[in-house]
């Protein structure tokens, strides 16, 4: 710090007591900081409403996925527990088809003794037993599987090793049949293998009992980007100028989203939709303030009143200079919205791999951030954040198509539309409601 | 003094009421401040409001080994009417011929005016001026920390200075003689 100089100015100047409203201005940062807090803790609410809901999915994930683990178990495991009780050929039968395709060294009358017992426990199926060929194996290992299941019967520690060997030891397409097998396989994929090694007889009879009304769940991400529209109006004459002003002053630029959706199918074409999201929206503020500056420039050195009764003292010699300064205010306002989303979806299948959705959304947002500038009624420039109201609720329709890409994976891409319900300034004469529409592009995972 | 060191360890605390208490205790000075930067009424406020704000929610970094709280607080101030003033776009900085002496301001001049009289004055300045003159004059600041302040060099704030302390001297000149008209009318 220098040594003061000017101990005059600097004594004077700070002596000064300007009067102001004391109390509104603790108000005022009273309400702010209240604000501030409480947004803190709306976040931090938000954010352990998303692990909760991430751990709910997973939750249901995993407890839809245990269950099939514990039952293709129970089918290998099991047989392992008795050791003693041989009162089911078809068991010993299935373990010893198994070691002639493992190891090629059984003998043929083990075969038929095989087929023998597949026909008699499941009559229904008619299989091709001139043929050694995978696709026949597939056929009986399933049949057989599906006894052993059944009847629960006991064998040997050795056939179980037998199984286990079988199993590793499986082709490409036995594997493909069990990877689709029956817990989520559906009747045309298993066709379809089955079709191409002339099995089509047997499709009926070893799939698995479809349901008619599948429930499923799937968790979605998805991504807008659009153009935004902002509808001012006011309830008034006295402010319509304002409306005009703000519509020539604000140009929206973009509009940006991401939406992560759980959906619950309710039936095949219609799903409940819950989630939660963020938007943004951007628009810059473009305005001029026009200021006068009038100064004298002093030209001679008498000086002497010419208009001494007039508001205005002119001095002799003296000329004035105004100023015209014209200030463009450019600012770029951002407003953020975050809350959750709740609604449906409904659906109807164009082909095997492709949908047609339409989506509605009802978007209640309990945090609502802005950053920016705001013309008042008396074209005056202030914060935007002392004129927003806390807590806008949006709809939202989307419409478009959706393909699958695996049977897990699918993609959504479509046309979205979103409007406010609410006024978004919490000025009761004025209003400013905003709208936008773009191009939303989504991944969905089928739980 | 003890008061005020009560009252801060409450303010570290979060506490409402010492919160407010500081408040009261220093609105004065901070509105001073921030009216010497700022012309309009709606920039004082939102100034006043962002530097309570950053008072109240940045307290801890506050370390009384540097100063005073005071002189912490009005720091705050300024730099949040700074920042109004570059968002505003009005903080135009413009390098004149530096003349390298200061003009010399006769006590006489200002000698008849009232504080609030100067007060206006100073206020009248534009943006640019009016931010070198409180940083150097009343604030106490170097060139070299005002142009770091301003982002702006030290001779170019040295310059800013000797122009702005011109302006005001002439005006409070035609201000005096204007009332000793008056006076002897």
């Amino acid at each position: 710090m220098k040594k003061l100089d000017d101990n005059t100015y600097r004594d004077e100047l700070k002596s000064v007591k300007v009067d102001f409203d004391k109390t509104g201005l603790w108000d005022a940062i009273e309400n702010q900081v209240d604000n501030d807090s409480r947004k803190n803790k709306v976040v931090l609410w938000w954010i352990l409403g998303i692990i909760l809901v991430s751990s709910a999915v997973l939750c249901n994930y995993l407890s839809a996925t245990l269950p099939k683990a514990s039952t293709s178990t129970m089918a290998t495991t099991t047989p392992a527990k008795s050791s003693d009780n041989i009162s089911s050929s078809s068991q010993v039968s299935t373990v010893t088809q198994v070691k002639a395709n493992a190891s090629n060294t059984a003998g043929r009358s083990s075969a038929s003794v095989l087929q023998s017992n597949t026909l008699e426990s499941n009559p229904s199926t008619r299989v091709n037993t001139s043929r050694e060929s995978a696709p026949r194996d597939v056929v009986q290992i399933k049949s057989q599987l599906q006894l052993s299941i059944q009847q629960t019967t006991s064998t040997t520690s050795s056939e179980y090793d037998a199984a286990t060997e079988y199993i590793t030891l499986l082709t490409p397409a036995q594997h493909l049949y069990y990877s689709i097998g029956p817990p989520r396989s559906n009747q045309k994929e298993v066709g379809s293998i089955l079709n191409r090694f002339n099995l089509s007889e047997s499709v009926t009879s070893i799939s698995p009992e479809q349901n008619p009304n599948p429930k499923t769940h799937e968790l979605s991400i998805s991504l807008f980007g659009g153009i935004p529209r902002s509808i001012n109006s006011a309830s008034d004459l006295a402010n319509q100028s304002w409306v005009d002003q703000s519509k020539d002053a604000y140009t929206q630029l973009y509009s940006l989203g991401l939406d992560v959706i759980y959906g619950s199918s309710i039936s095949q074409q219609f799903t409940v939709l819950g989630g939660v999201h963020i938007d943004r929206v951007t628009e810059r503020l473009n305005t001029t303030i026009n200021e006068v500056n009038i100064e004298l420039i002093p030209s001679d050195s008498a000086q002497y009143i010419v208009n001494s009764l007039g508001n205005n003292q002119y001095f002799s010699g003296e000329r004035t200079k105004t100023t015209n300064r014209a200030t463009t205010i450019q600012h770029y306002n951002h407003a953020y919205t975050i809350g959750v989303s709740l609604g449906g979806r409904y659906q109807f299948k164009v082909n095997d791999r492709q949908m047609v959705f339409v989506e509605g959304l009802f978007k209640y947002n309990p945090i609502h951030m802005v950053n920016g500038r705001f013309i008042d009624q008396a074209g005056m420039v202030g914060t935007l954040a002392s004129h927003v109201s806390t807590q806008p609720i949006q709809l939202g329709m989307k419409t478009g198509l959706q393909c699958q890409l695996s049977s897990k994976w699918s993609y959504r891409i479509g046309l979205q539309l979103e409007t406010d319900l609410n006024n978004r300034l919490d000025t009761p004469n004025l209003s400013v409601m905003k709208q936008r529409l773009g191009l939303s592009v989504g991944l969905a995972y089928s739980l | 003094m003890h008061n005020i060191k009560h009252i801060w360890k409450k303010v570290l605390k979060g506490d409402r009421q010492a919160q407010q208490a500081l408040y009261d205790y220093s609105c004065d000075d901070l509105m001073n401040v921030c009216s010497r930067y700022l012309a309009d009424d709606s920039s004082h406020f939102d100034a006043m409001q962002e530097a309570y704000i950053k008072i109240f929610t940045k307290s801890k970094a506050y370390d009384p080994c540097k100063g005073t709280l005071d002189a912490w607080m009005a720091r705050i101030a300024v730099n949040e009417c700074l920042q109004i003033l570059r968002k505003q776009k009005r903080l135009i900085l413009v390098d004149v011929k530096d003349t390298n002496r200061e003009p010399r301001v006769i006590e006489d001049v200002y000698s008849a005016m009232t504080t609030l009289e100067i007060f206006k004055e100073v206020q009248a300045l534009s943006p640019g001026y009016r931010a070198v003159f409180n940083l150097y004059v009343v604030e106490g600041y170097s060139h070299n920390e005002v142009g770091e302040m301003l982002n702006i060099s030290p001779s170019a704030s040295r310059s800013q200075l000797t122009r702005a302390k011109m302006i005001l001297k002439q005006r409070l000149k035609k201000k005096t003689i204007s009332m000793s008209y008056e006076e002897a009318r």
